[in-house]
């Protein structure tokens, strides 16, 4: 390490030998390079862990208080289990093919342990006038779309805490101006169980069609609406309960559309903060198709729009049509009210089902509506009267897109629909008295147990 | 001068055949008659009693256990009746060897004052004979023997007139017969050392006065005090025997009222001294201090009887002795003296690495250029002497330094105050935390662990404490130093390399751009604003352990050693921030040695060679005991591998290890690719081509080292975690720097003995620019600011009032569950104020309790009051699901009895209280032993280590 010997001397040196020095200044550094190049290190991304699932335990319902009419609350096991179901206190049995009821007027929490937990549904209906409802599990964020708070189309917003510890629920008032501030709405505790009913009219008086989100910030809730339509003088108040829908969708296809004259309105709600377009179509059992003279419905950010559908659903319902599609250019949540026949009914977007599931439904003549189907396949369906007594057992082809209507008979209180081969929409439109629609959904048999490990502080 | 006196001469004599002679010849050729000589000899062995005989006729012989007060007794008692014999007594040691007009100067100055009756001459070394030894002492308030001289200050009349003083050296004493017998004599107390200081301090209180007579001189060899002679009252502990006489003269003479002082003084003196007679290695003296201390301070009745004779005797007020004792601020002038010594030694140690070679290359072939050069290097020594203001204004890089270092100071604002954030977590709050986390073997945090602290917890806590116990300082300090210090310990380094390249270094502009580009490495490479405190301070201390390991090429075995613990040390303070660096320094110490043992085959055989680096790197578990022993016993060996700092730590790819950046973070990276780009041209001058392929092969070793290291994912309870490779990607940096500014100075060097050749100015000139962008660009965005993750007001999203509550003990723990039940769950249980700085690797560390595990996951699916029940037996207080909370858990937890909601600020975090009572000894673990023992071991093994690479003062080590 001392100074380079004089150039002379270099000259020969190299001239005699090639400079080691020379060779190691090149394959040193290239070495060191390459190593290092290939020493980098990423961070190591931790897998999703999906939950694992295990047979539920234990299921709690909520049934929302009768109508009139409708005081009977019914229960059945999806999963063709017995045993006793607990509501509010008092034991019915269900069985396989079984149907246990119990008349209860206020809201009842409906509880199934064990056996009788997996797949375990609840519903209450009435005849004179024709209501329905199932009675839904606690969900944390509920949509219903086309509610009011005026004198002539108002609902009651009924929350029922089905578990012991308190709960409260905030709601979201959407308008078609935008949000409505509504601070009653916020907050709102329900002690354990215990329900709350909220008078909109009362509450948050306005005109227009509402639409709610109602979530659930402490303890599980399960929320519903009555929804009643007063038309001031010409005829008797009438009241039905409005189907809600767990999330805002772009495409959703709203079944169980009643024929017949009376005044329909849609309402399509947007959640979002960008303007949305929305296009209706009308669903028939093979096509879709978009009305001639509807134009795209525009929603403003966070509010609500009103498209009235009289003439159009009138006109397709009579040639065969049974319900409608909404795509819009972003997420938004729906519901159709139609006034027909002196009764109002209340259609609402309609989940995919599946699997095999069970449904209530009341006495009446009644179709189950199927559409858009995943692909070729078919729906097998079972119906039983209140005995547990097989009256018809049939299947319907479908094709992909598409779907399909099966009429079944008056007495039929219980039906099995088991989808093969596809998924598919579907609901039971009821009709006497007036008509109700019964939407079909997917049983919950499983809970899920989220996988769980030690995370960093 | 009237005329002559009567004179006995007494001389005291003990083994002294090699001088008697001469004092023999001293004495009788005294210019003034001496009317009787009385010898007395101490057992001696080797004939001097018989030398003695011959020329004086007559000895008295006694024991060779007789002290020498009793010695000089017996050679009174020789002299017969005190009012018939001589009037003087000329006390002479068979070391001392008086100039032939000693006694005539002596009793011309007895004449010329009459009231004299202690008089002393002038001590000269013997043999050397010009050098000063006393001219006259004094004590002071630490008990030093003050000669008022300065070490080996020659002898050129500047001290020569008569003065009174405290006292005089027995050697050469001429006292007054009737003084000396009013006196009482030496006092038997003191058998070899401190009987003259003693005795004329008597003397001053008795009323006597003491002169020295620079006329005259007595040649003394100190054959006692230098360990020359022994004797067995001194036995092998000269220094012993020192200093208890210096105790003894204190504490005998001291004023009563100033007493108790006194006592205390010297007793908290003594642990003073020993401490620094530690540090340099010097055992035996520390012991001997003590052992004196005791000796002294076990016989109060001795002194009580000593200062009750003084006392009888005592004429003069203190006030007229004081004048003669040594000024109360000397002992802190000598301590600020020894401080300087020590500063100047530790700071010469490896700086003269260079030079010491040269000098050792010289000496072993005076022919060399090696010895032409450190001859022309002498003359040049006595340079321009011009004012320290001056030199600085007129020096440019000296002010880009302050500039830099100023500049760096304002791109550090930020880490002011207290901060966290990115990889660093708050401090703790007070440094007691910090030193129960350190001296802890079981730790009461998440689910409770035995996994030990992290080692940089110990320097973290010294630290803190040094800046009054205040962590959140010691954060901010290391992140604000950390610039500075790596600057200078660079510019340190790169200039020891560049003269041990060649004797002119490397200029300073190379230095200067080498060093300031080093010092922003943590800075540019992102780890400074993520407040990667392991990396940082790395980066700080890594080239004061390279200049540190340039030690190993010393010429000298024992510097060779000093250097290995120093390294070791050093290794071990970057390993307990980098604990990456352990296993690099061992490969790199290990091919080196392979290399030079291949290349000098001798060096295989010779311990002293290798036996440095190994022992610095072998020194290091040993040092980081308590940290690495643990953590392997409780399978948290993957710590050794990992950086400080919360997980998961930086990582980077194989270009951005390569431009010295983390991922996604840093200066711009094109500025990074500068400097590997520089130190490949740094190959193209053959002047230094071979330093630098020792840098290239060092990088080499590196690089292969962090292939192997990249390999490697470690897979950790909570998270999966490549191993570190930031302090390869440091050393790729470092090493990159240094073969730059070497590859620099042999292109200058080459230039300035043959010119720039025209052809490669231009290149040159590009890369040279290009490389003055990287510390630009890289200051430039440091100052500018705002590239940092660093916060002060962490907002850990748990609610206040459960972090009051769980302060109040360990069982108030927090679970917190993040993530959704659709990919998965993570939990984790905070205590106390939360997770502090040192904590996140012994959580991170733990091992999985799998039946906590089992019992969260219960909860939060399906729970039953034996999992609230659970949650309270292992200590939790709360649960939190923070912001965002997944509904379907919160559901669940609000569904659940005994959990009882609790609030939150943040709508969507959700809280619950846990309804049952808390287990107190939720999170208790057992102490382990091993542990305990461990530290005891790193506490020794640090103190050692300290003494072993102090620098030494000790002139016989350090020659």
């Amino acid at each position: 390490m001392t100074d380079a010997p004089a150039p002379a001397r270099r000259r020969t040196a190299t001239r005699r030998r090639p400079d080691v020095t020379v060779l190691l200044a090149v394959l040193l550094p290239a070495a060191a390079l390459a190593l290092l190049l290939a020493s980098g290190t990423e961070p190591v991304g931790r897998a999703d862990r999906p939950p694992s699932t295990t047979p539920l335990t234990r299921t709690l319902l909520g049934c929302p208080a009768s109508l009139p009419g409708a005081d009977e609350v019914r229960v059945a096991s999806g999963v063709g289990a017995s045993g006793p179901v607990d509501l509010n206190g008092e034991q019915v049995d269900v069985a396989p093919g079984r149907v246990g009821t119990l008349a209860v007027g206020g809201s009842v929490v409906v509880r199934g342990d064990d056996a009788v937990a997996p797949g375990l549904v609840a519903g209450r209906s009435g005849t004179s006038p024709l209501v329905a409802t199932d009675c839904p599990a606690p969900v944390g964020e509920e949509w219903f779309t086309g509610v009011g708070a005026d004198a002539r189309h108002s609902s009651v917003l009924e929350l029922v805490n089905a578990n012991a510890g308190p709960a409260v629920a905030d709601v979201l008032v959407l308008d078609e101006d935008g949000v409505v501030d509504a601070p009653v709405l916020r907050g709102v505790l329900v002690p354990g169980g215990e329900s709350r009913r909220l008078a909109l009219a009362e509450l948050i008086p306005r005109d227009g069609e509402l639409a709610l989100k109602v979530t659930t910030t402490r303890g599980r809730l399960t929320a519903a609406v009555e929804d009643t339509e007063d038309r001031l003088g010409s005829a008797v108040p009438t009241t039905d309960w409005l189907g809600g829908q767990p999330a805002p969708e772009t495409t959703s296809t709203l079944l169980g559309v009643p024929g017949g004259n009376g005044p329909r309105t849609l309402v399509v709600a947007n959640p979002g903060d960008d303007e949305l377009r929305a296009q209706v179509r009308i669903v028939t059992a093979d096509s879709v198709f978009a009305p001639e003279g509807l134009d795209e419905v525009r929603v403003a950010p966070r509010a609500t729009a009103r498209v009235q559908l009289s003439a159009e659903l009138r006109a397709a319902v009579a040639d065969g049509a049974y319900g409608l599609q909404v795509t819009a250019s972003g997420p938004v949540t729906a519901g159709l009210r139609s006034v027909v026949s002196g009764d109002v009914v209340r259609s609402a977007p309609v989940e995919r089902l599946t699997g095999a599931t069970v449904a209530l439904v009341p006495e009446g003549r009644k179709q189950l509506q199927l559409a858009d189907s995943s692909g070729v396949g078919s729906v097998r369906v079972v119906a039983r009267d209140a005995s547990g007594e097989e009256v018809a057992r049939e299947e319907v082809p479908l094709t992909p897109g598409a779907g399909g209507t099966l009429d079944l008979p008056r007495r039929a209180v219980l039906l099995e629909v088991v989808p093969d081969r596809a998924s598919v929409r579907a609901a039971v439109l009821v009709t006497g008295d007036g008509a109700a629609v019964v939407r079909l959904r997917d049983l919950v048999t499983d809970g899920r147990v989220p996988e769980v490990a030690p995370g960093l502080p | 001068m009237s005329g002559p006196r009567s004179v006995a001469v007494l001389l005291v004599s003990h083994d002294g055949a090699r001088w008697l002679p001469a004092v023999v010849d001293g004495i009788r050729s005294q210019t003034v008659p001496v009317q009787q000589v009385v010898a007395v000899d101490t057992g001696s062995k080797d004939g001097s009693d018989e030398l003695l005989e011959q020329a004086f006729g007559s000895v008295r012989r006694v024991g060779g256990a007789t002290s020498y007060p009793e010695a000089v007794r017996t050679g009174l008692d020789a002299l017969g009746p005190a009012d018939a014999g001589p009037e003087w007594v000329w006390l002479l040691h068979d070391d001392s060897n008086p100039d032939p007009t000693c006694l005539q100067a002596l009793l011309a100055a007895a004449d010329d004052d009459p009231g004299a009756d202690l008089l002393g001459p002038k001590l000269r070394e013997w043999p050397s004979l010009r050098r000063l030894l006393e001219l006259g002492v004094t004590i002071s308030g630490t008990g030093r023997r003050e000669t008022g001289l300065e070490r080996g200050e020659y002898d050129q009349g500047q001290h020569d007139e008569v003065r009174t003083v405290l006292a005089v050296n027995t050697a050469g004493l001429l006292v007054r017969r009737s003084a000396l017998k009013a006196l009482g004599g030496l006092d038997p107390h003191l058998p070899i050392f401190g009987n003259d200081l003693d005795l004329g301090w008597r003397a001053a209180q008795a009323g006597h006065r003491t002169l020295v007579v620079p006329q005259a001189v007595v040649f003394h060899a100190e054959a006692a005090h230098r360990g020359i002679r022994r004797t067995p009252l001194t036995g092998r502990h000269t220094h012993y025997q020192e200093r208890r006489a210096a105790l003894w003269t204190l504490l005998a003479n001291a004023p009563g009222r100033a007493l108790p002082f006194q006592v205390v003084r010297l007793a908290l003196g003594t642990v003073l001294r020993m401490v620094g007679f530690l540090l340099v290695r010097s055992v035996g003296q520390a012991l001997d201090e003590l052992a004196a201390l005791v000796s002294v301070y076990s016989h109060p009745g001795d002194l009580r009887a000593a200062r009750r004779a003084r006392r009888s005797g005592q004429v003069a007020d203190h006030d007229e002795v004081r004048r003669l004792l040594a000024p109360w601020w000397l002992p802190y002038r000598h301590g600020l003296d020894f401080l300087g010594d020590l500063l100047a030694a530790a700071t010469d140690q490896a700086a003269d690495v260079a030079e010491r070679r040269r000098a050792a290359q010289a000496e072993a072939d005076p022919s060399s250029f090696a010895a032409r050069r450190v001859a022309v290097e002498d003359e040049d020594a006595l340079g321009v002497d011009s004012g320290l203001v001056a030199r600085f204004f007129t020096n440019p890089v000296a002010l880009l330094l302050t500039v830099f270092v100023a500049v760096g100071l304002i791109g550090s604002r930020v880490a002011l105050g207290d901060v966290s954030g990115g990889g660093l977590s708050p401090a703790p709050d007070t440094v007691g935390h910090w030193w129960r986390l350190h001296l802890e073997s079981w730790h009461e945090l998440g689910a409770g662990t035995a996994v030990p602290a992290p080692a940089y917890v110990l320097p973290m806590a010294l630290l803190a404490t040094l800046l009054l116990g205040s962590p959140g300082t010691a954060v901010s300090a290391v992140l604000v130093l950390a610039v500075p210090v790596g600057l200078w310990g660079a510019w340190r380094l790169l200039r020891v390399a560049g003269r041990l390249v060649s004797p002119q270094g490397a200029p300073r502009w190379v230095v200067l751009w080498g060093a300031t580009t080093y010092a922003l490495v943590p800075v540019a490479s992102g780890a400074w604003g993520d407040g990667r405190i392991g990396f940082v301070v790395a980066a700080a201390l890594l080239p004061w352990l390279a200049h540190a390991a340039l030690g190993f090429a010393d010429p000298d075995a024992d510097r060779r050693w000093r250097a290995a613990w120093r390294s070791g040390l050093l290794l071990a303070l970057v390993s307990a921030f980098a604990p990456v660096a352990w296993l690099l320094a061992a490969v790199i110490g290990l091919v080196v040695v392979a290399i030079a043992g291949a290349v000098v085959r001798s060096a295989v055989r010779d311990r002293s060679v290798w036996g440095p680096p190994a022992a610095a790197v072998g020194i290091v578990p040993v040092l980081l005991a308590p940290w690495w022993v643990p953590a392997l016993v409780e399978h948290a060996g993957a710590g050794l591998l990992l950086d400080a700092g919360r997980l998961p730590g930086l990582t980077a790819t194989g270009l951005e290890l390569l431009g010295g950046r983390f991922d996604g973070l840093g200066a711009p990276a094109w500025v990074g690719l500068v400097l590997p780009v520089v130190a490949l041209a740094a190959l193209l001058p053959r002047a230094t081509r071979i330093p630098v392929l020792v840098c290239w092969v060092v990088a080499l070793v590196t690089a292969a080292t962090a292939a192997a290291l990249a390999l490697l994912t470690l897979d950790l309870a909570a998270v999966s975690v490549p191993a570190a490779t930031s302090f390869p990607l440091l050393v790729v940096q470092g090493v990159l720097v240094v073969a730059a500014t070497l590859g620099a100075q042999g292109l200058v060097a080459g230039a300035r003995r043959a010119g720039w050749p025209t052809a490669i100015r231009p290149v040159v000139a590009l890369v040279a620019a290009a490389a003055a962008v990287v510390p630009l660009v890289g200051l430039g965005w440091f100052a500018a600011g705002g590239h940092d993750s660093l916060d002060d007001d962490p907002d850990s999203g748990i609610p206040a009032y459960m972090v009051q509550s769980a302060m109040t003990g360990p069982e108030h723990g927090i679970l917190v569950v993040r993530g959704d039940v659709a990919t998965g769950l993570d939990y984790s249980i905070r205590r106390g104020s939360g997770v502090s700085l040192g904590e996140d690797e012994v959580l991170a560390l733990s091992p999985e309790d799998e039946e906590l595990t089992r019992l969260v996951r219960d909860l939060v699916s399906r729970p039953t009051g034996a999992e609230v029940a659970g949650l309270a037996e292992h200590g939790i207080e709360y649960v939190v699901l923070p912001s965002p909370a997944d509904r379907e858990v919160a559901g669940t937890l609000d569904a659940t009895a005994g959990l009882v909601q609790a609030s939150a600020e943040d709508r969507a975090t959700r809280a619950w209280q846990v309804d049952r009572p808390l287990d107190p000894d939720a999170v208790a673990g057992p102490r382990s032993w091993l542990r305990v023992g461990l530290l005891v071991v790193q506490a020794l093994a640090v103190l050692v280590v300290l003494v072993l690479c102090a620098p030494t003062t000790d002139r016989r080590r350090s020659r």
